[in-house]
């Protein structure tokens, strides 16, 4: 096969290619003799050699490898002169020694001033890290805190410059010679330390806690707001003390006006309470007043008797758990219950013996008379009034009058009003009759439960006996005494 | 010196900055500035020739918006609690904290200031209740930190209880 390129023009690319790379050659005996040399030899700075010289006294880089074995071996970044740093790829061919120079001077150059710019930028990132520091300490100061490292022998060291907020504060801190206790000094952070030391134990990195604020007062009489906080961060305890100045502030003008306004609140409906108290006791005084110059018609009450059917009624209503303004309204209303009697004549209503059944029939419309006058109220109070009057002579097993109602037909304020009204005629004295005891009257009511009365409200009753009782006893005095004469 | 920790408890408003205030400073501030947060004040009582230092935590006020820290409560030698006579809820809160100051801290003295004495035509809170609580063994002191009525009377009468059970 034709050769395409004759041999002295590959030789002549072989020689712009050697001579123009930054690489050379030589090749030698075992005695240092030089055979053959090529490449850039002038550009590596070293000796003009000729053929046959001897080249082991100045090819220093040589030393020590001569005889070459046939391992290829390559000695890397050796410095052959002061500017020059080459690789040197040595082997033995035939009966040849050859060392292979490449030019890594650059490389080194490269290196070296990578090397640098490393070093600079580290320098750089040092100088910045001061920065930070500095930042970090302007940070401090900004938020004006403190911060603290836990010591293991109990004492803590500032970790930055104490910022000039603390100065009257804490003084201390600005003495580096000496370890820091604000435990010592703040009762507080004592308090707070053993919260922090169980989070310090702990060691969960980043984890925190804090204080909530409190007060300090310096020498001048002014008051400070701090509040510490405590972290885990890096197997560091670290204790941060900052001042609040603003932001205590804004806490306390919103807690302020959220208060203020719950008081306010409270003194209006406090207010609304004792008014209407006031009303509704001066409804209640009308009311027993205009029921006692009624009552007096009948067997010469004055009042006592209806002022305790108020009273026996709020206490088994309280008993049975009645929203208070309805235990209010059975109060004023149970005295209502006769108010209908106003309607009967004198004769019948005041008949010392005892009454014809037609007398009878006639003073058994008194419920319905109440009633019509009780009728259409909107007041709760008259409408209660009016229930009362109309069905407390109703009987639980419908025997009664005027509707004969049973069971829970008929309302729950006039069965209670028919159970107190019974034992209060019977435990006192009457112009037809002598007084009972609460013993002897219980007695005989308990022969109407279930029939004459509610027994689930008989047996209420019967429980309350000692208040009732008490309520029979304390008040007995008359409510219109002019009355009486 | 002995030193104790006293802590200030009761509902917001009821008086318990100015009781400390009018016993350590003898100042008295109109103006309702509610707490946030702990203030701590201190002031030596001498009982029988003997001196104590009550270290007392002035706490903010418990209410819907804030709860007393149990943390706050470490190591008291005894609670100051303060109701509001004018205000019946009060005293409602100050059984509560009581309760809990027993089961945080144990049953350490305490004393229960009903104050504001100065209205006390305005008072809401029932006086049998008060008794009640006085059968039941509780040390009840009626007080006004703006005449300074009880005030003395009322930190003297912890220290001695204190002193007592030294």
């Amino acid at each position: 096969m034709d050769k395409l390129y004759p041999d002295n023009v590959i030789n002549k690319i072989l020689q712009i290619t050697l001579e123009t790379q930054t690489f050379a050659y030589i090749a030698f005996n075992d005695e240092g003799i030089l055979i053959n040399q090529g490449g850039n030899i002038a550009a590596l700075g070293l000796p003009a050699w000729s053929v046959q010289d001897n080249i082991l006294d100045e090819a220093l880089f040589l030393s020590g490898f001569i005889p070459m074995s046939s391992e290829y071996e390559i000695i890397p970044s050796l410095h052959i002169t002061e500017t020059k740093v080459v690789d040197v790829h040595l082997f033995h061919d035939s009966n040849l020694n050859w060392a292979i120079l490449v030019d890594k001077t650059d490389d080194i150059e490269w290196q070296s001033r990578a090397r640098q710019k490393s070093n600079e930028l580290r320098l750089l990132q040092h100088e910045l890290d001061l920065h930070k520091e500095k930042d970090n300490f302007e940070f401090f100061e900004a938020l004006q805190m403190m911060a603290l490292c836990f010591m293991d022998n109990g004492s803590f060291e500032l970790l930055e410059p104490a910022s000039e907020c603390f100065s009257q504060l804490y003084p201390e801190a600005f003495d580096c010679s000496t370890p820091l206790y604000p435990q010592h000094k703040f009762p507080f952070i004592e308090n707070f330390l053993t919260d922090a030391l169980q989070l310090w134990d702990i060691g969960i990195n980043n984890q925190r806690i804090y204080s909530g604020p409190w007060i300090e007062q310096l020498a001048d009489g002014t008051e400070t707001a701090l509040e510490a906080r405590a972290i885990n961060w890096n197997s560091k305890k670290l204790l941060f003390i900052e001042i609040k100045d603003v932001s205590y502030q804004q806490d306390r003008d919103f807690l302020q006006r959220g208060r203020e306004g719950v008081l306010l609140k409270n003194i209006l409906q406090e207010e609304v309470r004792k008014r209407t108290e006031e009303i509704r006791a001066r409804e209640e005084e009308i009311a027993l007043r205009l029921i006692c110059a009624a009552d007096t018609r009948d067997d010469g009450e004055t009042g006592s008797h209806i002022r305790r059917l108020g009273l026996y009624s709020e206490l088994i209503a309280k008993h049975l758990n009645w929203r208070q303004d309805k235990i209010d309204e059975i109060r004023i209303a149970a005295p209502m219950h006769d108010i209908g009697k106003i309607g009967i004549p004198d004769s019948i209503l005041k008949k010392p013996g005892k009454l014809t059944s037609e007398e009878f029939e006639i003073m058994k419309t008194h419920p319905q008379i109440g009633a019509k006058i009780l009728s259409n109220s909107k007041s709760g109070l008259v409408q209660m009034a009016r229930e009362i009057s109309l069905h407390h002579h109703e009987k639980w097993d419908g025997s009664g009058y005027p509707n004969g109602l049973s069971g829970k037909k008929i309302p729950q304020s006039a069965r209670i009003v028919s159970i107190v009204d019974v034992f209060d005629a019977l435990i006192h004295k009457r112009v037809y009759k002598d007084q009972m005891s609460v013993e002897k009257a219980i007695e005989i009511m308990t022969e109407g439960r279930g029939t004459h009365f509610d027994p689930g409200l008989f047996d209420l009753f019967i429980e309350l006996k000692n208040e009732i009782s008490d309520i029979a006893s304390n008040f007995d005095d008359p409510l219109c005494p002019e009355l009486d004469n | 010196m002995i030193k104790m920790k006293v802590c200030m408890l009761g509902a917001f408003a009821v008086g318990k900055t100015s009781l400390v205030q009018q016993y350590v400073n003898s100042i008295f501030n109109e103006k309702y500035q509610t707490t946030l947060g702990v203030k701590i004040d201190k002031k030596t009582v001498n009982i029988d020739n003997r001196s104590i230092e009550l270290i007392l935590w002035d706490l903010a006020g418990e209410d819907e918006f804030m709860e007393v820290r149990s943390s706050y409560l470490r190591g008291s030698a005894a609670v100051i609690l303060v109701a509001d006579g004018t205000r019946a809820e009060t005293l409602d809160i100050a059984i509560k904290l009581k309760n809990k100051v027993y089961s945080e801290v144990g049953e350490i003295p305490f004393i229960l200031l009903v104050n504001k004495m100065d209205l006390i035509e305005n008072w809401s809170i029932d006086q049998l209740t008060l008794k009640q609580l006085e059968k039941e063994g509780w040390n009840i002191l009626q007080t006004s930190a703006k005449d300074s009525d009880n005030v003395e009377a009322a930190y003297q009468t912890l220290a001695s209880q204190l002193m007592t059970e030294l």
